[in-house]
């Protein structure tokens, strides 16, 4: 899912500040510690709504059981070998379907963004095949290969390359500009321009990029599992929903979306040390 | 090292409890922590009048002007703004800001930026004629379907004048409003002002850092140290009307004028490196 | 947002050709190879064209097509509306949003699809279930991004706000929600292709209409000429959307477009 991504800014909303701002208001809300304790209060209070919801059967009968039970559940998972073969299932296929798609998508962008006639001649193929939904090929998928790891990796690939490739082309556009001009003017030479103009302007738009790639193809590792049955967290919940096993279902849902949140975290964490120069970075906020 | 905080008064008729004062800073303070900006800042403006205050970057002119515009809560003292404390942005006062890229609205045009603020003022009948009059006060007649990214700095510039004209205020204070356009440009607004200001019949504090600019646009001069800033003149200006760029800045009052302003500002910029 | 330039900014026929020719080529490729074809799997594009032309122009069209257009329609507006408003809210109260952000994030970054068995349980199969996935599915993209755009508002936008006295009202119609505009679509944008996904997804799951459900009911009869037909119109449904999108955008962000043409900043 793309967060704050793909806006041009505004110069006027980039400039620098002139004179004094509004002394900071020192307010509860305001402070870290403050921030974390409201967030922590607001999660224990939607446990606890849901808790007593589901104790008073306020929610359809049979569809959600109380917080504790799931709690509990997702603990017990944890020790289990098939949680976490379902999680590795599902993972592993997903970083290789973005290790395939780093491979195909880098050099198709640099010749579409470097290469004119190139990047003409592929304009309609890209702009068609980019708004289709990457789950409308799950069928033609199962029919081809059937539910296998080899299907999984082909639906991930020709779902989430979008997002990377259109962002690295953007990338290398940019440079094209410019940067460009800049390094010819002085003549930095091959090896300086790589490293301190190329790279460096590219990499926010490949973060970028490869951030939104990573949540679609665990986005279509999740729905092949469910749908075509490949093996994984998505068929768990599947199975676990059909045998009626309510708590482990909504376990298996949790964990999804902590995966999620430590995905977002690893980009977090990546993109820091990278980008420490990049406006996003320097004025990042917390949501 | 400290600026006497009682300042010599050079102005003629400046005496406190004047009838006509429509705005009075009464020993304003501000501090930011333990960095204290403004230290006990007192003056008076008059209706009519066209007050500039100067002084040396980092006296805290715009912190200054945000107390009197109700826009920021001073730490000590006040600004009484036609007899009441001002405890927020008053209905009868107008700012133009320093910045005009970051006060237009962008998605908006000219015609419906001058016109927003009027929303609560005037009813939807009167506010075509009068945004017509403003317009065509500051050269922008025709233009009020542009949009401000449509327009040069300059004419940016006499659109955030005319929002603030189009206001109605009793007063209206400006913050640096020329420091981003060009010389020419500058020129050519500092002549606009002084005739809206007439035509509109509008009171004026214009803040600025350029000295030339103060004595040559000012009926008075209020010089400000250095942080913590206080007042360190109330020169009164005494230059025929209407103002000239050549002929006034010609006479040796001018330059005498601008040569005294410029020795205290001189004077406020080593003192506060000293601190 | 269109990967690159329109044509009609330089227009000339050599760049129509220069662009045709790549997907002409490809569909003429298709053509002629699969022309002969007795597999099973890759029938020949011409029987695909012409399942494609009897069904989707006859009974499909109504009975199939239209009901995914509602469904999906109905699901973006609401997941549109509840992120524009509740982002706008949050976005407004510092404490507010210290106290939703846990969760926020925790329901961002669950892979929409996994609440397919929650809807299920909850709604049962049917319309109102696919509608509930796109709306709480898809929301949040577009919420993160208003939350953003409404903290990014320029503090001297603020101040001007303020010393001129608007209303919180005005302030939110004229002020808060244009700055935020821009950011507001780009989460729309994604929130859109979240929808498509989620429509044809849950119409697998729990529809017995819809182009999700005929698409994944061919390929479990082993219709072949009816799965690659119902991908092809499942394709031009989310490239339309797309380009209908874009032209809404491009309306409502006019000023953005000419402020960015002509301060010549941005990608």
């Amino acid at each position: 899912m793309e967060m704050t991504t793909q806006i041009r800014q505004l110069p006027a909303q980039a400039r620098e500040g002139t004179g004094r701002r509004t002394a900071p208001r020192r307010s509860f809300a305001a402070g870290r510690t403050g921030r974390m304790a409201l967030g922590a209060g607001t999660v224990v209070a939607v446990m606890a709504v849901w808790e007593v919801l589901a104790r008073s059967g306020a929610f359809p009968p049979g569809s959600i059981p109380p917080a504790s039970a799931v709690l509990a559940e997702f603990i017990g998972q944890l020790g289990t070998l098939g949680f976490w073969e379902a999680l590795w299932n599902t993972v592993s296929v997903a970083l290789l379907g973005l290790l395939l798609i780093v491979v195909v998508a880098s050099p198709l962008a640099l010749l579409i963004g470097l290469v004119r006639p190139v990047q003409e001649s592929v304009w309609f193929v890209l702009e068609f095949l980019k708004p289709i939904p990457p789950v409308a090929l799950i069928p033609l998928g199962l029919l081809l290969w059937g539910p296998s790891p080899g299907m999984k990796l082909f639906l991930i690939v020709m779902g989430a390359i979008w997002p990377l490739l259109t962002q690295l082309i953007y990338g290398i556009r940019e440079i094209n500009g410019v940067g460009a001009e800049m390094a010819r003017s002085y003549r930095l030479g091959r090896w300086l321009t790589v490293s301190r103009l190329v790279v460096p302007s590219v990499l926010p738009f490949a973060l970028t990029g490869l951030r939104i790639s990573a949540s679609i193809a665990v986005i279509v590792a999740v729905v092949t599992e469910m749908i075509g049955g490949a093996a994984g967290l998505g068929q768990n919940i599947v199975v676990a929903q059909s045998a009626g096993a309510l708590a482990e279902m909504y376990a298996l849902i949790l964990a999804a979306g902590l995966l999620g949140l430590a995905i977002n975290a690893g980009f977090r964490g990546l993109a820091k040390p990278l980008l420490f120069w990049h406006p996003s970075i320097r004025q990042e906020g917390t949501l | 090292m400290r600026m006497t905080e009682t300042y010599p008064q050079t102005g003629t008729g400046s005496a406190p409890g004047s009838a006509d004062v429509v705005l009075e800073l009464q020993a304003l303070q501000k501090s930011y922590g333990a960095a204290k900006i403004l230290a006990g800042v007192d003056f008076q403006i008059r209706r009519g009048e066209f007050v500039c205050v100067v002084g040396p970057s980092g006296s805290g002119k715009t912190t200054l002007l945000k107390c009197m515009a109700g826009l920021l809560e001073p730490s000590g003292g006040q600004t009484v703004f036609e007899g009441a404390p001002v405890t927020e942005p008053p209905a009868k006062l107008a700012v133009v800001f320093q910045d005009y890229s970051r006060s237009l609205l962008p998605w908006m045009t000219v015609w419906a930026n001058v016109e927003l603020p009027m929303r609560n003022k005037f009813g939807k009948a009167e506010r075509p004629a009068r945004i017509e009059s403003v317009l065509e006060a500051v050269g922008l007649a025709g233009k009020g379907s542009l949009y401000p990214w449509q327009m040069s700095g300059g004419m940016q510039q006499r659109a955030a004048i005319a929002r603030g004209l189009a206001y109605q205020p009793d007063v209206l204070l400006m913050d640096e409003p020329f420091a981003a356009v060009d010389a020419q440009t500058r020129i050519e607004l500092e002549d606009l002002v002084l005739r809206v200001r007439a035509e509109f019949d509008t009171t004026v504090v214009f803040v600025t850092h350029d000295i030339d600019e103060a004595v040559y646009l000012g009926d008075r001069v209020i010089v400000l140290s250095g942080a913590p800033t206080t007042v360190s003149r109330n020169l009164a200006v005494d230059l025929p009307a209407p103002r000239n760029q050549v002929r006034t800045k010609s006479l040796p009052e001018y330059a005498r004028l601008r040569a005294e302003v410029f020795e205290l500002i001189q004077s406020a910029k080593s003192h506060a490196t000293i601190r | 947002m269109s990967t690159f330039p329109s044509t009609r900014s330089r227009g000339g026929i050599r760049l129509i050709l220069l662009r045709a020719w790549l997907p002409a080529g490809l569909v003429a490729a298709w053509w002629l190879a699969s022309a002969s074809s007795t597999s099973l799997y890759f029938p020949p594009l011409q029987t695909i064209l012409e399942t494609l032309g009897a069904d989707w122009a006859g009974p499909s069209f109504a009975g199939h097509l239209l009901p995914s257009i509602g469904k999906f329609l109905a699901g973006f507006l609401i997941a549109a509306v509840a992120g524009i408003f509740l982002g706008l809210v949050i976005g407004m109260y510092p404490a507010l949003r210290a106290a939703v952000e846990p969760i926020v994030q925790f329901l961002r970054s669950l892979p929409p699809p996994v609440l397919l068995p929650v809807g299920l349980l909850v709604f049962g199969i049917g319309a109102s279930m696919n509608i509930a996935i796109i709306a709480f599915g898809a929301v949040w993209p577009t919420l993160l991004n208003t939350i953003d755009g409404v903290r990014s508002l320029d503090p001297q936008l603020t101040e001007m706000t303020r010393s001129y006295r608007l209303t919180r009202a005005q302030k939110i119609r004229w002020v808060i929600l244009p700055n935020a505009s821009p950011q507001i679509f780009a989460g729309l944008r994604t929130t859109l292709q979240m929808a498509i996904i989620l429509i044809v997804v849950s119409e697998m799951v729990a529809s017995t209409n819809g182009i999700g459900y005929y698409v994944l009911n061919s390929q479990q009869t082993f219709a072949v000429p009816q799965t690659w037909a119902g991908t092809l119109v499942l394709g031009a449904l989310g490239y339309l959307a797309n380009l209908v999108f874009i032209r809404i955008e491009g309306y409502v962000l006019r000023w953005q477009a000419g402020l960015l043409a002509i301060t010549g900043s941005g990608a």
